[in-house]
């Protein structure tokens, strides 16, 4: 069973890369914020007696469903939206750009150089953007193989899908960001 | 082309990016995880039975009675009690009309009958 100190890290460690990858599916850091926090709070309250290497799926399989569930959420939404959309004046909603927030961090103290700093953070934009391009699944697949370090059969079972769909995934997921890299003259450090 | 894509120089610049946050992201990330923490859920597995090999019992306990069961036996026990309560109500309504047809047939009714 793990301890409140074990849940402590595990929740610690994942939680900016959870918050990242909120914001790479729905484009949104309040809605993100919100979609991790809720993932936490499932993971603590359902799950807070397992063990703690069972943790990372668990808590990726929660987390992907309440991105989901955002979903689900915001198309009946926009269905009352658009129903009534006739008889209210529209409001249109702040889009946050993931390079507006990263600039935003320009403030942060950073060991590189000032030119090697913003040549990063606009790689790291770029490679952002594409990964907000890509689709869902693939996005989902690539997200927990290579960053989250997962293993096939993790990525399946946090996925809910057969070891070959997470493949076919990936291969594609890299696919598609080689070409998107490509096409904006980026080359990895 | 796409195998000149190294996946884990994304994920190096992607773990750069998270160590980016601002400040208030950070801030109220924390607040989750505090949150999360108070509510940790430290369920003991139902029908367990306290013994010297305290843990073993309980995962024992908890791998024969999933926790998702749980409802459903609370359920069945609660029925099987007022089952067993009921009948055992009715057996001794019966056994006193039965003593007291045989009070009657033998006159031999008690005192109490006759009081009003």
């Amino acid at each position: 069973m793990c301890t409140s100190a074990e849940l402590s890290q595990f929740l610690s460690n994942v939680e900016r890369r959870a918050f990242k990858h909120a914001v790479f599916a729905v484009h949104d850091n309040h809605a993100a914020l919100d979609i991790v926090q809720d993932s936490m709070l499932k993971l603590a309250e359902k799950y807070g007696a397992k063990p703690v290497e069972e943790l990372p799926m668990l808590f990726q399989r929660i987390l992907q469903n309440n991105i989901r569930d955002h979903f689900r959420r915001h198309k009946v939404r926009s269905s009352w939206i658009s129903l009534f959309s006739a008889l209210q004046p529209r409001h249109d909603e702040e889009e946050i750009d993931l390079l507006e927030v990263l600039e935003d961090g320009e403030n942060n103290s950073s060991p590189l150089p000032p030119e090697e700093s913003l040549k990063q953070k606009q790689i790291i934009a770029i490679v952002e953007q594409a990964l907000g391009k890509l689709p869902p699944r693939q996005r989902e697949a690539f997200l927990l193989r290579y960053w989250e370090g997962m293993d096939t059969t993790d990525t399946a079972a946090a996925m809910g899908c057969t070891e070959g769909s997470v493949k076919t995934h990936c291969s594609r997921a890299i696919h598609a960001l080689a070409v998107s890299l490509k096409a904006k003259g980026v080359e990895l450090p | 082309m796409s195998n000149e894509l190294n996946p884990v120089k994304i994920a190096q610049l992607l773990t750069k990016s998270a160590q980016q946050l601002d400040n208030a992201t950070l801030s109220a990330l924390e607040k989750a995880r505090h949150k999360a923490l108070e509510r940790q859920s430290t369920r003991v597995p139902v029908l367990t039975f306290t013994s010297a090999s305290g843990h073993a019992t309980a995962r024992w306990a908890d791998r024969l009675i999933p926790h998702s069961a749980a409802p459903w036996i609370a359920a069945v026990l609660l029925a099987a009690i007022l089952l067993a309560g009921t009948s055992y109500w009715k057996n001794v309504q019966e056994q006193q009309i039965d003593d007291t047809d045989v009070a009657i047939l033998t006159s031999d009714l008690p005192i109490e009958v006759f009081v009003n």
